[in-house]
Parts: C-alpha cells; sequence; structure tokens
C-alpha cells in the first residue's frame, strides 16, 4: 500500500470509531465521539478519499488499528494528531 | 459581555441618583443633553418587538420626544449636562442591542409582553429624568418664547408616568438576557458566537458545506443541549428554578438524543471538502463547553438563543442535501443491485441514505426550540397575587320572599335610599 492508501484505510478506522461512538448511546460516547471527529479532520487536511472498511468490533479496537497504520506513516500524519490519538486511546482504554 | 439587564440596572441606577433639580444648569444644557438622549429612547422604543407598528404604536412618545431629538434651529453652543449625557450613552447601549436583535427577526416568545415589560424599564427611567430636568426648570424665569421644551417635557411627564408606576419586580423581560453579539467577548460566549458565525457562513455557501461540517455542527448542537440540560437540572435541584421548568429539561434531553443521531453519519456516506476554519472554532467551542458550562439560566438562554438559528440553518442544508442526492456514496454498500459502483459516486437518484439525519436534524431543530421557549416562558412565570381581602364581594341568592312581602323600591345597594 502507497502511504496515500495506507493513511485513506486509517481514516476509514477513525470514521468507523466515530460512528460507533456517536451510535452506541452511552452518556459519554457523544464527547468521545466529538474527539474522534476531531482526530479525523487533523488526519485529512487535504480532503482524501478515505477508505471504507469494515467495523472493528469496538470503538477502541478501530483506533487501534488506525494508530497501528499511522505509525508506519509518521511523516504523512499532522503532530498535532497524535496527541489527541493518544487521548483517546486512553480514554477508551 | 453586558446583558440589557446589566444595562437597564445602570440606567435606573443614574435616573435614581440625579439629586435635586440643579438651577445652575441652564435651559440650553437641558436642551443639549436631551437631545442624544431622546433620540436614543426613540431608537429603543422603536426597535421593541411590541407586536405592532412602532410608528402607530409609539405615536404618543414620538410626538414628544421627535421635537426633544431634533433640538432648537439654530445650533447650541452649551454643554450637555453630564448626567443626561451618560443616561443617553446607556441608553444608545440598549437600542444597540435591540437593533441588533430586531434584525434577527425575533421569535414570538419575544414579541408583545416581554417587550411591553422591558419597554416599562426605560421609560420609568425616562420619566425620572423628565422630572428631575424640568424640576431644575421650572425655577427659571425663562421668556416666554422659550418654554417650549418645558411643554414638552411636562409631555413627557405625563406620557410616561404609567410606567413608572409598574414596581420593577413586575418588570423582569426575557429580553433583558440579549446582549451584544461579538465574538471577542471572553469565554464561552465568545466561543459560542465565532462558532455560530462562522457555521452559518459555511451552512449558507454550498461549495463550504461538508459531510463533517454537518456531522461536527450536529455534535456540537448535541453537546450544547447536554449543557444546557445539565445547567437547568442543577438550577432545578438548587431551588433557582421552579419545577415548572422541568418541560424544558426534557424537551433538551430529546434534543441531545436528535441531534447525536443528525451526527452519527454512516462511513460509507460523505460530501468531501475543506473547513479548517471551522475545524479551529468547533474544537474551541467544545473545550469552553466541557470547562466553563454556564453558571446562570441567562447565560443558558443565551447559549440556546446562539444556538437555535445554527440548528435552523443545519435543518435547511440537510434537506437540501438530501433532496437534490448532493451526498456522495460508497458503492459498494449499495449491494449488488446496484449495479457496477466501485467507489465514492453520487447518491443515486433512488438512494436516500441521509434520510434518517435529515429528518432527526428537524426533531432536534423542533425540540432545541421547543426548551428555549418553555425555559424563557416558564422562568417569568410567579405565583398569582391573592385578590384584596373582601375580594370578590360574597355572593348569595336573592332570598325568595312571599309576593306581598315584596320590596317594589331599588335596592339599597344599588342606589340612594328613596325613603332618605
Amino acid at each position: 500500500m502507497t502511504p496515500a492508501e495506507t493513511l485513506a484505510v486509517a481514516l476509514g478506522h477513525v470514521r468507523n470509531a466515530t460512528w460507533q461512538l456517536l451510535g452506541n448511546n452511552q452518556p459519554d460516547g457523544l464527547t468521545v465521539g466529538l474527539e474522534c471527529l476531531v482526530l479525523e479532520a487533523l488526519l485529512n487536511p487535504d480532503d482524501l478519499k478515505p477508505a471504507v472498511v469494515e467495523a472493528e468490533t469496538s470503538p477502541a479496537a478501530s483506533l487501534s488499528k488506525a494508530g497501528r497504520l499511522l505509525e508506519a506513516i509518521p511523516e504523512h500524519v499532522a503532530p498535532a494528531a497524535w496527541p489527541v490519538m493518544a487521548s483517546l486511546t486512553q480514554t477508551l482504554g | 459581555m453586558a446583558t440589557i439587564a446589566d444595562l437597564l440596572a445602570r440606567l435606573e441606577r443614574l435616573a435614581t441618583t440625579l439629586g435635586p433639580p440643579d438651577e445652575a444648569n441652564r435651559l440650553e444644557s437641558h436642551v443639549a443633553g436631551w437631545m442624544p438622549l431622546a433620540q436614543q429612547t426613540l431608537r429603543a422604543v422603536s426597535n421593541l418587538p411590541t407586536g405592532g407598528r412602532p410608528e402607530r404604536v409609539n405615536a404618543g412618545l414620538l410626538a414628544v420626544l421627535g421635537p426633544l431629538a431634533r433640538g432648537p434651529r439654530r445650533p447650541i453652543e452649551a454643554r450637555p449636562i453630564e448626567h443626561l449625557s451618560d443616561l443617553a450613552l446607556t441608553m444608545g447601549a440598549i437600542s444597540d442591542v435591540l437593533v441588533e436583535h430586531a434584525g434577527r427577526n425575533p421569535g414570538p416568545e419575544f414579541v408583545g409582553r416581554e417587550a411591553t415589560k422591558l419597554e416599562a424599564g426605560l421609560l420609568s427611567a425616562v420619566h425620572l429624568t423628565a422630572g428631575w430636568s424640568l424640576g431644575g426648570l421650572e425655577r427659571q424665569n425663562l421668556p416666554g418664547t422659550r418654554v417650549s421644551t418645558k411643554r414638552l417635557l411636562r409631555d413627557l411627564v405625563a406620557l410616561t408616568e404609567p410606567w413608572a408606576l409598574i414596581p420593577p419586580v413586575n418588570r423582569g423581560s426575557i429580553l433583558q438576557d440579549l446582549r451584544v453579539r461579538t465574538n471577542t467577548a471572553p469565554g464561552l460566549e465568545g466561543a459560542m458566537v465565532a462558532w455560530a458565525d462562522e457555521t452559518l457562513l459555511v451552512l449558507g455557501e454550498r461549495h463550504r458545506t461538508t459531510s463533517w461540517a454537518m456531522q461536527a455542527i450536529a455534535g456540537n448542537l448535541a453537546l450544547i443541549s447536554h449543557t444546557a440540560h445539565n445547567a437547568i437540572e442543577q438550577a432545578i435541584k438548587n431551588g433557582g428554578l421552579p419545577a415548572a421548568t422541568r418541560p424544558a429539561s426534557e424537551a433538551l434531553e430529546s434534543s441531545v438524543t436528535a441531534w447525536r443521531a443528525a451526527a452519527t453519519w454512516p462511513p460509507c456516506l460523505r460530501l468531501g471538502g475543506a473547513t479548517t476554519g471551522l475545524q479551529v472554532l468547533t474544537r474551541d467551542l467544545q473545550q469552553h463547553l466541557r470547562e466553563a458550562p454556564p453558571r446562570t439560566i441567562a447565560d443558558t438562554r443565551n447559549l440556546l438563543h446562539l444556538a437555535l438559528p445554527v440548528a435552523e440553518a443545519h435543518v435547511a442544508t440537510m434537506d437540501r442535501l438530501v433532496r437534490t442526492h448532493d451526498l456522495w456514496i460508497h458503492g459498494p454498500s449499495l449491494g449488488p443491485s446496484a449495479g457496477y459502483m466501485p467507489s465514492w459516486e453520487r447518491e443515486p437518484w433512488w438512494s436516500h441514505q441521509g434520510l434518517s439525519m435529515a429528518k432527526a436534524a428537524q426533531l432536534g431543530h423542533r425540540t432545541l426550540s421547543k426548551a428555549f421557549v418553555t425555559l424563557a416562558v416558564d422562568i417569568e412565570q410567579t405565583p398569582p397575587k391573592p385578590l384584596p381581602l373582601g375580594w370578590p364581594p360574597a355572593c348569595s341568592p336573592p332570598a325568595r320572599r312571599p309576593p306581598g312581602e315584596r320590596i317594589p323600591e331599588r335596592h339599597l345597594a344599588i342606589g340612594p335610599d328613596t325613603t332618605r
């Protein structure tokens, strides 16, 4: 996969996590889901078309998968995205 | 930022601390002071949403304040009285807020009664000031040709007296929550104004509307509803709000659910584009909502007041996107019946994937609006005052007497006794 394709797949996982969090009816799902939306914006400043990937079992698993992909292409990731990703990973355990 | 309530308190403070009428203030100083005060009073009153045509409703005020505002034909060289200048400045600030509010097509909850209550506050201060000026001028021996200002002030005192008879406790209006709308205000208010202004621009421009923006706006509206709900629940718990405001809290709870549903876009649906400015303001607003939620009910109402136009614009834009099939869908998610669509394509005419989000946004707007109106109306409700002792008079049916005992005269209670 090219770095752009990897980023598109990572974006797909982040979008899945957002969808799962906002739709889970948990009280904290709203704030964490909005944080995921912020992460999506930080990862995609050039309006890249995201990949549509199969959803993982939980938002944490989706973000974990996205994190692993992003670690492979650090030069394509905005530095501001890392603290948001770390905060989300910590919140979701 | 200062609300109308703060400015009105300043206006009343200035009007009640004018001191005894001072003969040292000459007629010209009074006239020079009354010109801006009358101008700003007319501007404020004309922009109150009283419900009728301002030129007809305020005909009496126009007839008296108009000549005072215009002043004499020849220019005045005297300096205006400082008290009157301060009052004009404060009245000007109030009228600025009212003009800004009038331009935004105020909702029905602001029209009529609430406007009249605020008018009472403004005109009672004008009444006191006119009486003070008149008192000072009465002590001066003015030539017969220069008494028109006195006549106008006398008219103004008579015209505004009914307003001054209303006790301040009966003049509390929800319009007093209005404030100067500026994104430079500190804290949540400034962040909310900046976000709302940018959001309205994004939603109004076809090429700046993206799926990210639609999701983030709906999500923020859910977060705003959630924050307002918590503030109201806390106020009810602390006894600061009557339990009658519970429907507002329930409506906000529904608003959170609806806006959250409107923000939950499936990953197979999108609308591309860049919204960098909105991203920064969105993060800023979310941070303020988390760290500095509204502390008073007035702040909560202001938050909802700013959010409502955004909600309305979101509903209109979402409706357009769905109706005109502007959204992009990931082809394979439509299934094999859709034919060969390998990647992102514009949504075909027979697909309406965004419809559920559009419906959720409509519900969110309705419930948010209901919460605002309920909160605006119920908070002003005071328990009805008991009627004076002995009123209404006890009413007993007339006793039936035999025909021979009937008294043909008028009843004593109706008029003078005929035997008197």
